[in-house]
């Protein structure tokens, strides 16, 4: 889980907004890199971030993506 | 191996690789498997240049690292060392570049001569990105061809640039700032793979086992190298996976910065328009909804016509046959095994081609991603992704087709499990036998609350029991025998795009040969020998018996009085030779274990029988019971021979607790070879299906004489 979204651009430091969630709440989608991804919620949490924009925007920023599997 | 040069058309997901391979390929495209696992190996012979090569379709990718035997075999096909010349083309998406270049970097790492195809420039173009090709060729050492491959743009070009490597020493090594940690690992694991004569790739072969090695997973590597990487991380407190991908996104990210002109991570305004419908908390469920019922009604109601005309040819050479063959064994053998064989197998196509026409559709339009991305929440309380909705739906029409569809799920026990669970969906063959048994048992029954009848509830009941017990199955077979890492949702949306005809028709008809050649000879097998069962041995006395009172018919009586009379024999003597062959010995033989079901061997006849496909158990029963085997569920005569059939001891064979018992029994038992056959295929071993086969078999035993034997003793419906 973990190398697989390192592996896609989620790193340290990458920059990435949150979209949308999906109908039922969960999974949400994040943008990032040029392209989309659906995580759940639970997936999601292990990645710690920090706010670059406004909320409107939603841009954050990711640091060390940190799940446990 | 083959002594072709290889071309391999590599590429991340929703890249456009499958597109360019078919524009490529042409009309040559074959269809093989990569041997153990059942991902479909497409490979085309094609000229480049003077050249002739193999042009081979490596299963999409994000990168080299492989954590499931799928991404394996685009890690061997790249990185195996084989011998002859290989030629990688990396297709990459043009408006995505940072996550394709991920994989060209790794490709180049590896050492074999490369070509990047920067694909979707057009779309590019659309969001303003403007590609420096030339200036992307110099920095990577590579050629560099933008295409359109849908619109087949730049792929003359790109054949030219092909066989302009395709003898040369390949590319420079991309300089990448590894850190100190990082190469003292690889250098430590490479040792492990020191029979790898080239040390290029023996560096390439531990970067990507450093990566791999990876606690519960499926991957067998050897011990070796699983030592040496575990002695390679105890001896650094550094984070060797982040730094193994930052190094390389560090220069993925400098050529992006080098080359790439126009704001990347934009997205387009057409997808956000359509995704804020299609994800909206009430129009994203009624659009979900909508979709879900053209697939279903697809299966169901378009699927009809098509399926009615196989049928229709079906009887007709059966016809013919008969008509034009002397009467014998060897004309039953054709008719009653061979013909029939093909007939329950070409019975599937149109549902088969429905479905992929459709999920292909879907699939490729974007859709697909998003049919996980609404339903996931309620798919992965037990275990499943969100993926596997669609074959589970397609479990109530028929679970062949809805196996192979398990096909879009990338990960190996995501959809074992969704294979090994959805048979228990009741499927439309299983109709037959409710609506026989609803109509026997319940007939003259009052109604519910005064409005629904009996038999509608039970009938009910049968479909809920159906679908609690596919996902009750799918949570435990997730729990036990497929334990594993919880499937993960991480899945890419991709942009919505209009899906190409051309590719469609391709999948559809490697699905549809694949079925036929594969799942269809051990159908066709099934059913002779099961022909066989239901016909063997004949007992000459019967013969004797039925042919003596033949010759009196015909002696005593003429015209339509004698043709009836001859066709009362003629049923009569089906139903003796069935009670002596080797089906009606076997049925009589698990009689004693059927009892506590409330079934006889008569019943038990029909249920072996019913292994052909379920329906088969009312026309096994129709001649059990001597009225025919013309009959369908809808039939009076049969009907009233089974309400009117008796255990020797006077007692009522189908009482309505026995009816309920014997649904029930069907709602679980794996009576459906074709089901078998297929999940074989999509398996790629005998172990899946004989769990399947025995699991199902057990519970629906346990359930139906947990039903009747409760029921006895509470004197329920008997």
């Amino acid at each position: 889980m973990r190398r697989r979204l390192l592996e896609m651009g989620l790193l340290p430091g990458t920059e990435l907004a949150v979209v949308r969630r999906a109908p039922l709440g969960d999974p949400i989608e994040v943008r990032l890199r040029g392209y989309s991804l659906s995580l759940r919620k639970s997936e999601a949490s292990g990645i710690t971030v920090t706010l670059v924009a406004q909320p409107s925007s939603d841009h954050a920023h990711a640091s060390a993506p940190l799940p446990a599997e | 191996m083959s002594e072709l040069p290889q071309v391999l058309v590599a590429g991340n997901p929703n890249a456009g690789k499958t597109t360019l391979f078919n524009q490529l390929a042409g009309t040559r495209a074959r269809t093989g498997n990569y041997p153990g696992v059942t991902v479909d190996r497409r490979s085309a012979r094609i000229r480049i240049g003077e050249r002739e090569v193999e042009l081979v379709d490596v299963p999409g990718t994000y990168s080299l690292t492989a954590s499931s035997p799928e991404e394996r075999i685009a890690v061997d096909a790249v990185l195996g060392d084989e011998d002859g010349t290989k030629v990688v083309c990396v297709v990459a998406d043009a408006t995505a570049l940072a996550r394709g270049l991920y994989l060209t970097l790794q490709v180049l790492e590896c050492g074999f001569p490369t070509v990047l195809a920067l694909n979707m420039m057009d779309e590019a173009a659309a969001q303003q990105l403007r590609i420096d090709a030339d200036g992307l060729a110099t920095a990577l050492g590579c050629p560099v061809v933008p295409i359109e491959a849908r619109n087949r743009v730049g792929l003359d070009e790109l054949q030219t640039a092909i066989g302009s490597v395709l003898d040369g020493d390949g590319p420079p090594e991309p300089a990448l700032e590894w850190g100190s940690a990082v190469e003292a690992a690889v250098a430590t694991v490479a040792e492990a793979y020191a029979h790898v004569e080239d040390t290029r790739r023996r560096e390439a072969w531990a970067r990507w086992a450093l990566m791999s090695h990876l606690e519960g997973t499926d991957l067998e590597l050897p011990a070796k190298v699983r030592d040496a990487c575990a002695s390679a991380r105890a001896v650094t407190e550094e984070d060797l996976d982040v730094q193994l991908v930052a190094a390389r996104y560090a220069a993925v990210d400098e050529l992006v910065r080098d080359h790439v002109e126009g704001e990347v991570s934009a997205g387009s305004s057409r997808r956000d328009r359509f995704d804020r419908w299609l994800t909206h908390p009430v129009f994203g469920m009624l659009a979900f909804a909508l979709v879900m019922l053209v697939v279903f009604e697809a299966l169901f109601s378009w699927s009809e016509p098509l399926i009615g005309w196989v049928e229709e040819g079906i009887v007709f050479s059966q016809e013919m046959l008969r008509a034009t063959m002397p009467e014998g064994i060897f004309t039953d053998l054709l008719v009653e095994g061979v013909v029939a064989g093909v007939g329950n197998v070409l019975v599937f196509v149109p549902q088969i081609a429905l479905l992929f026409l459709l999920l292909g559709f879907l699939e490729d339009c974007g859709y697909l991603a998003r049919v996980a991305f609404v339903i996931d929440r309620l798919m992965k309380g037990v275990g499943l992704h969100g993926k596997a909705f669609v074959p589970l739906l397609g479990g109530f029409a028929c679970a062949v087709p809805a196996v192979m569809a398990t096909r879009t799920l990338s990960d190996r026990r995501d959809r074992l499990v969704t294979m090994l669970a959805l048979p228990l969906m009741s499927c439309s063959a299983r109709l037959p036998v409710y609506v026989l048994v609803v109509a026997t048992v319940f007939a003259h029954q009052g109604d519910v609350l005064g409005f629904l009848s009996v038999g509608a509830v039970a009938l009910f009941a049968m479909y809920a029991l159906s679908l609690g017990g596919t996902l009750a199955a799918a949570a435990v077979l997730r729990r036990t025998v497929l334990k594993g890492p919880r499937p993960t949702m991480v899945l890419e949306l991709p942009p919505y795009r209009m899906p190409l005809a051309r590719n469609l028709l391709v999948s559809t008809w490697g699905r549809v040969k694949s079925f036929l050649v594969d799942a269809g000879t051990v159908i066709l097998a099934l059913t002779i020998v099961l022909w066989a069962l239901l016909t063997f041995p004949q007992d000459s006395a019967v013969t004797e018996r039925f042919d003596a009172e033949r010759a009196e018919v015909t002696a005593t009586l003429e015209g339509e009085e004698e043709a009836d009379a001859l066709a009362l024999i003629a049923q009569a003597e089906a139903s003796a030779q069935l009670e002596r062959s080797a089906a009606g010995r076997l049925g009589k033989a698990i009689e004693p274990a059927l009892e506590p079901l409330g079934m006889d061997w008569r019943l038990g006849i029909g249920v072996i029988g019913a292994f052909a496909a379920r329906e088969v158990f009312v026309s096994t029963l129709g001649i059990v019971f001597g009225v025919g085997d013309e009959v369908d569920e809808e039939s009076d005569t049969l009907r009233e021979e089974l309400r009117s059939a008796e255990w020797p001891d006077g007692r009522s064979l189908m009482t309505p607790l026995a009816g309920v018992s014997l649904m029930v029994f069907f709602v679980f038992a794996c009576q459906c070879m074709s089901t078998i056959a297929v999940v074989r295929r999509e398996s790629g071993s005998w172990k899946w299906p004989i769990l399947m086969f025995s699991y199902m078999s057990v519970l629906a035993y346990v359930a139906s004489l947990l039903v009747f034997q409760v029921g006895s003793a509470m004197g329920w419906g008997t």
